[in-house]
């Protein structure tokens, strides 16, 4: 009981970095949670522009207009500020609507678009949408005239084309919740880790250590007991993150794919601990387990793709990311993710990438064991 | 005495294994995680070619003008899509091993497009099956009319394909002129490496702080040996201050060259302007650590925690746990940023990047100095004339 109380008492004196972890955890989740909610159907993407209008109230200026405030989002950003805008993605793309707009799509002539954008997808689509109306009303200029025209042309612009969507998955709660999940690697790591370690290298420390080693207590036994706390230390805090979890999202926690993720966490909770006991063998010196422990958990965080999605990583970096444990649970949270059959065909490279991580496990367990081995002669 | 004193500092730092690994490498290996983390977002971020699947039942192989388009858009320099011709139950596994981003499946005359989530590409699928279906009802409307104005204008010898080549030609033949007045530079990912100079100039707060402790009566043995020397005072801090900003330049100098030769990182044109920036930021840094070390009584524990604390607090604030924050703090509370040192170092180098203009540039210096003017002016009023009673 004495060494549970000392260790709780350590762990009380680090509270303030598992705060600190868990409260980015919360943060970040939350910053990435979309307006969107559940969506079944098909939606189609919006991007965000800006519309300058320059030419005087005109129908088919009007009818334009309307046309872009369907297929995206107008937002309202002042003059000065639209480079900052574009730089930051805030909005996608900028029209310019000439003065002569409509007098020159009404004599034949093609208007020239200035436009400012960020380049990315969101803005090639808005040119596809400008350009296909300007296209129609090229054309149909000659046939009709005034509210005939525009009507025409609005109307035919919106051939409206059904689109079936296959997955009856909630793809938007899911992907927020995978995004917790990854990060929760770096709050096991920089958080938990930390305190373990920390919590070893207190015991450790030589003097400590020498009293420890020269009383009467059964040195197995005290041992298991540290052993036992520091799990007991991080499967509370996994508890925490799995209620913080349920809190966050009730809707996808009771169902299968929930459940798979808790599990996931579960075993990769498991890994954490052997890595923390791993560094607090390794270096007593306090303010070294704060840099080994910032690197290993940044390091394994931007390199599987717990900060990045893992489909914006170039593939060299998931090549190198493979050697690391954080890797293995980060595909499993993103299998997870897609899954809605649990069939074995399904289920088998989760099975795979949970082997791997006890494979881990006990890798660093044996590393542990030899290190503090030597040491001790 | 003076340089007797900087030539210790100086040695003194280095040797502090722990305080260099956090101003020197830290950054470094920060620097590096980004570049692997974040050098495929942006072209991911691009418009690509990706794939679909197209049902090949016998309606699909009837349909002549969606042949003709769906195999104009699948093929050459500006292709939209890659297409595989396959049967229902094929596409559907393809769809479901997420090899393709959606398939059509011709029913009648109009496709139906069959996804498995919303998604940009998504959209500009549908956007393209729609054009090709305003294709087809612009052709029925303008044929129809054309011939109703060949008849009214009496002639009766209508040569009904005649009429559709040319109108198709018209259609592909009006293009939109579009003139692009956007900034070349639009590379945002850049901002994640300017807020890491950012952090590395408030890591220098460290050093600062570490220098003026050796010299603080109140923090250890080293302190109370040299306030006892008959060294003025103002030597000692003057060269602790100077030893430690030299050194903070140095990590900085080093974060700036590896950034630039190693990992390219795009700093504008304007170079003489950037190593103003670092020199000015380097000094706000340690000017901040000058001043949590003289006005904070505590042990040094807490005064590095303090440090870090505020250092990293400032360094979120001006985007470096994503870059969106900077610019919506920007946005909606300008004042934060305009009071954040962190922020000025980082908006410095935004602008150079960014904008062809300096104003905003010089503001930002103007910004850095009066920052580090004023930190060490109430660090001086804290530490000046600090007096012990021997008990």
């Amino acid at each position: 009981m004495t060494v549970f109380k000392t260790i709780l008492k350590i762990i009380n004196k680090l509270k303030g970095m598992i705060i600190l972890y868990t409260v980015m955890l919360v943060s970040i989740t939350l910053l990435n949670q979309t307006s969107n909610t559940n969506v079944t159907n098909f939606e189609e993407s919006k991007p965000d522009i800006l519309i300058v209008n320059k030419d005087t109230n005109d129908k088919l200026t009007n009818g334009f207009i309307k046309y872009l405030k369907k297929h995206s989002n107008v937002k309202k950003i002042k003059e000065d500020k639209i480079d900052d805008a574009i730089f930051y993605r805030d909005i996608n793309y900028v029209v310019y609507i000439p003065d002569s707009f409509s007098s020159d799509i009404l004599n034949g002539k093609k208007p020239i678009i200035d436009y400012k954008a960020s380049g990315d997808y969101y803005s090639s689509y808005t040119q596809m949408l400008i350009e296909k109306y300007i296209k129609i009303a090229l054309i149909y200029k000659d046939y009709y005239k005034d509210d005939e025209l525009v009507n025409k042309i609005n109307k035919t612009v919106e051939s409206n084309i059904k689109v079936e969507m296959t997955t009856k998955l909630d793809t938007n709660a899911l992907n927020i919740t995978t995004v917790f999940f990854n990060f929760l690697n770096y709050a096991f790591l920089a958080g938990c880790v930390y305190s373990i370690s920390m919590v070893l290298s207190i015991l450790k420390e030589k003097n400590v250590y020498k009293r420890t080693i020269i009383s009467s207590y059964n040195f197995k036994k005290y041992n298991s007991i540290v052993l036992l706390t520091n799990f007991f230390v991080i499967f509370a805090m996994y508890i925490i993150y799995m209620i913080l979890s349920i809190i966050l999202f009730k809707k996808i926690m009771f169902t299968t794919n929930g459940i798979m993720f808790m599990i996931n966490s579960f075993i990769f909770m498991l890994c954490a601990l052997s890595i923390g006991f791993l560094i607090g063998n390794i270096t007593q010196n306090k303010n070294a387990i704060g840099g080994i422990v910032n690197v290993v958990a940044l390091g394994t965080s931007f390199l599987c793709g717990c900060f990045v999605p893992i489909e914006y990583l170039p593939d060299y970096v998931i090549n190198i990311s493979k050697i690391l444990p954080t890797h293995y649970f980060v595909m499993n949270n993103e299998l997870i993710k897609t899954l809605e059959v649990f069939d074995y065909k399904n289920i088998k490279p989760l099975i795979q990438n949970s082997l791997v991580l006890i494979g881990f496990t006990i890798g660093f367990i044996i590393l542990t064991k030899l290190l503090s081995k030597k040491k001790n002669i | 005495m003076f340089f007797h004193n900087l030539k210790y500092t100086l040695k003194t730092i280095f040797k502090n294994k722990l305080l260099i690994f956090w101003t020197f490498a830290f950054p470094i290996i920060l620097g590096l995680f980004f570049n692997m983390a974040f050098s495929d977002i942006e072209s991911d971020e691009k418009l690509k070619v990706f794939d679909i699947a197209v049902v090949n039942n016998e309606n699909f192989k009837n349909n002549t003008l969606y042949k003709e388009i769906i195999e104009e858009l699948s093929s050459g320099k500006d292709k939209v899509f890659n297409v595989k011709y396959t049967s229902l139950e094929d596409s559907e596994n393809l769809l479901k091993d997420d090899k393709i981003e959606g398939y059509l499946n011709f029913k009648s005359d109009t496709p139906n497009i069959i996804v498995k989530k919303s998604g940009i590409n998504q959209t500009i699928l549908k956007s393209v099956i729609e054009e090709i279906e305003i294709r087809k009802n612009v052709l029925n409307d303008v044929v129809e009319k054309q011939v109703k104005i060949e008849i009214e204008s009496g002639n009766y010898d209508i040569n009904t394909e005649e009429i559709v080549n040319n109108i198709l030609i018209r259609i592909d033949d009006e293009v939109v002129k579009f003139n692009n007045k956007s900034n070349s530079n639009l590379s945002y990912m850049t901002i994640e490496y300017y807020t890491l100079i950012a952090m590395a100039c408030m890591y220098s707060a460290m050093i600062g702080l570490t220098a003026i402790n050796q010299s603080l009566p109140n923090m250890g043995s080293i302190g109370k040996r040299s306030s006892i020397t008959p060294t003025k005072k103002s030597v000692i801090v003057l060269s602790k201050a100077i030893g430690s900003y030299i050194i903070s330049t140095l990590g900085i100098a080093l974060l700036i060259l590896f950034l630039k030769f190693l990992l390219k990182i795009d700093f504008g044109s304007k170079m003489l302007y950037v190593v103003i920036l670092a020199l000015t930021g380097s000094l706000a840094g340690t000017s901040m650590g000058i001043l949590i070390s003289s006005i904070i009584k505590a042990k040094e524990g807490t005064k590095v925690g303090i440090t870090i604390a505020v250092s990293m607090f400032l360094s979120v604030l001006s985007g470096m746990m994503g870059v969106t924050l900077k610019y919506v703090i920007d946005k909606n509370v300008p004042i934060v940023n305009l009071i954040n040192p962190n922020n000025m170092i980082t908006d410095g180098f935004y602008t150079l990047y960014y904008y062809d203009t300096l104003n905003r540039y010089w503001m930002n210096i103007a910004s850095l100095i009066i920052f580090s003017f004023i930190c060490l002016l109430i660090s001086l009023i804290s530490i000046r004339r600090d007096k012990y009673d021997s008990i």
